[in-house]
């Protein structure tokens, strides 16, 4: 009884609350969602009877509810796009439009013909790309080092490797910038590319040395008993088992140079230098903010990125020793 | 010819644990090697140190003529099946099988005849397209054993490779590798913690304990003849019984006497003499023992009964210690009965008390 006057007083509040939200700013999407939901929750004791006796109802419903999340989550990343579609004399509108009207695709075609927008993204993949496979050559081998063998120094190497994570990015950005400057490095990709490198380092090769420890050691001591050296086991046995945690050394690896702002404004100096994220930071000046390049390039810059959690994806599957050994 | 020669090989780890004391040890051509003993013996330590997994702190090991002490494991033609099977989770049956030759850059169309030929023998050619993950564990084992057998190695090594496996399939797979070792005529050395295994399948056994070879010997010769209380004690189930008692001379006969126990001897052996009025340990199997419900030599109760269908174990409890002994399946014995223990005079064991040695 307590519980059901709790619940269908949550319930009153929720149904309210699209009211008050009406009341203090008339946003149409907020209120749709959260009567929906409020809806669900009205109905939630009925639906887990409905539930329990059609498992098939169940399935959609959970499909339905996802697909609802999914629209609340794709919904800022959609104003983004109705904002890049937007004509440079609408951009401060309010309209809730997906599609504005006079749609044009004018800031894409701007930010490639007048914008050096395809040099930054050179820039960028070039960056990302190199210090992900310098990152990948680096910490499989050091995590499987760590892994593998017993050597004086390895518990200090371990944990110096994840104290230098301890300090915030920020922090490092003016001995960086001055260990750089010595070294005649300012201005360039290399030092920014160390920089990359050695930052997304650390956490890479404990993920790496974490996986290494879950592949039995046995599986190597096979491979060498039937003929292979440590390298020929490491390459043909061990790395391919570990390739989820390769691909998630990859992404963090990549997402880490990609998305670099605070660095990179630091490092990078000449506009033809830069990369995305410095590049779209330019569209910003004290007077104005052209909105509708920053919003074309923002989804062009996010691209990549999807695209390769999409392509990695089916590597990201867990488990893939199973069955090798006796569990 | 693959003979294995362990000449003083000791093992002693980086935080001072002496694995292995100065192990000698002499494995025939062909012949079947089980190292036997409780965990922690050394005696997968020696295997490994055999297999090249494993740095040798002292000693030599040679395979053939070759002293193979510093070889890597791919130099030294072995093959090893592994406890957890180690198969190679991201390949087929086929290509773990194939993995060594094609190491070794043999052609393609010999790989297949002989992953086919070493299948067949097995029963697994249905499996090689599948991924370990798809088979059970007997199936896994036996590929296991496949991947060894196709490059027909000079020294085959097992590190208890049925430890995994459920009692049934256990007994199925240990015939089984038998079977292989007949067929085969090759070198092989098997480690196992489990006595009956050793006994089964071992043309000779290695009984090890904190990293001391104890004896090695054939399984019957262990089973008459241990060296020690402990050796003694480890081989056979159920395990050999031990009473304590003091051996005296009275009216002439020599009998042993302790608590609750007076065991007359028709005769007693020659190194016996010198420990007159010592207390011993005497040791007798549970066959040994025959069982009297009016009279006899050790005043005995009932503890539990298992009968196994043809035989019978009974367990008792004799002064304070605890006595098996194996009986007829049909006889007719019941918890706290009050029964008496005869044990045959020939087949008695005795122990140094402090030692442990045998005195014989």
């Amino acid at each position: 009884m307590k519980l059901r006057a709790g619940r269908s007083a949550f319930a009153t509040f929720c149904v309210a609350l699209p009211f008050l939200l009406w009341l203090d700013a008339p946003l149409p999407g907020a209120c749709i969602t959260s009567g929906i939901l409020a809806a669900l929750l009205l109905l939630l004791p009925l639906l887990l009877d409905v539930l329990e006796e059609h498992p098939r109802i169940g399935r959609i419903a959970s499909h339905l509810i996802l697909l609802l999340f999914s629209a609340i989550a794709l919904f800022p990343v959609l104003r983004v796009v109705s904002i890049s579609l937007r004509p440079g004399n609408k951009l401060l509108s309010t309209s809730l439009a997906l599609i504005p009207e006079d749609a044009s695709f004018d800031a894409y075609v701007q930010l490639f013909t007048d914008e050096p927008f395809l040099i930054w993204l050179r820039n960028s993949a070039l960056l990302a790309v190199t210090a992900t496979l310098i990152g990948l050559v680096f910490a499989s081998t050091a995590g499987y080092a760590f892994s593998r063998f017993r050597f004086p120094g390895r518990k200090i190497g371990l944990s110096s490797v994840l104290t230098t994570q301890m300090f915030p990015a920020t922090m490092l950005l003016l001995p960086l910038f001055v260990l750089l400057a010595r070294l005649h490095l300012v201005n360039t990709f290399i030092g920014l590319g160390v920089i990359y490198v050695s930052t997304a380092l650390p956490f890479s090769i404990w993920l790496m040395k974490g996986y290494y420890d879950t592949i039995p050691a046995s599986l190597e001591e096979a491979a060498m008993i039937d003929g292979a050296g440590r390298w020929y086991a490491f390459w043909r046995i061990i790395v391919p088992l570990a390739a989820p945690a390769l691909v998630i050394t990859a992404l963090f690896s990549f997402m880490n140079a990609w998305t670099d702002y605070i660095v990179a404004a630091q490092i990078l100096q000449d506009e033809r230098m830069f990369t995305l994220p410095v590049g779209l930071k330019s569209f910003q000046s004290n007077m104005t903010t052209e909105w509708g390049l920053y919003a074309a390039a923002a989804l062009l810059v996010s691209i990549p990125v999807v695209a390769l959690f999409l392509f990695l994806n089916r590597w990201l599957v867990s488990g893939l020793t199973l069955g090798g050994v006796k569990d | 010819m693959a003979e294995v020669r362990l000449k003083d090989v000791t093992k002693i780890y980086e935080n001072g644990f002496k694995a292995v004391k100065n192990a000698v040890m002499e494995i025939h051509d062909r012949e079947f090697m089980v190292l036997v003993g409780p965990s922690g013996c050394g005696k997968s330590t020696t295997l490994r140190m055999v297999a090249g997994l494993e740095d040798v702190s002292s000693g030599r090991i040679f395979i053939g003529d070759r002293d193979v002490t510093n070889l890597a494991p791919k130099d030294r033609d072995i093959a090893m099946v592994f406890q957890n099977y180690a198969l190679y989770p991201h390949m087929t049956c086929f290509d773990n099988m194939a993995f060594a030759l094609k190491i070794r850059r043999m052609a393609r169309s010999e790989i297949e005849s002989k992953v086919l030929e070493s299948a067949r023998i097995l029963g697994i050619e249905a499996l090689l397209d599948r991924k370990p993950r798809q088979l059970s564990g007997g199936q896994r084992q036996r590929v296991a054993v496949g991947r060894a057998i196709v490059r027909n190695p000079k020294v085959f090594l097992f590190d208890e490779p049925l430890s995994n496996l459920d009692a049934k399939l256990r007994v199925q797979m240990r015939a089984e590798i038998s079977r292989l070792h007949n067929r085969l005529e090759s070198t092989m050395i098997y480690v196992t913690h489990d006595q009956t295994e050793a006994m089964t399948m071992g043309d000779r056994i290695v009984v090890m304990l904190d990293g001391d070879i104890q004896q090695i010997d054939t399984p019957l010769r262990l089973y008459h003849h241990p060296v020690n209380r402990f050796v003694a004690g480890f081989i056979g189930s159920p395990p050999m019984n031990f009473v304590r008692g003091r051996l005296i001379k009275a009216d002439g006969a020599y009998l042993i006497r302790g608590e609750g126990v007076e065991i007359p001897l028709n005769e007693a052996p020659k190194a016996l003499l010198s420990q007159l009025d010592q207390e011993l340990e005497v040791g007798f199997r549970p066959e040994s023992a025959a069982l009297d419900p009016q009279s006899g030599e050790l005043a005995a109760r009932v503890d539990v009964v298992e009968p196994m269908g043809a035989e019978t174990y009974i367990h008792l409890k004799v002064a304070g210690a605890s006595v098996t002994v194996r009986v007829p399946g049909d006889a007719q014995v019941r918890y706290d009965d009050r029964v008496y223990l005869r044990p045959q005079p020939d087949r008695l064991h005795f122990f140094d008390l402090e030692t442990g040695m045998a005195i014989v």
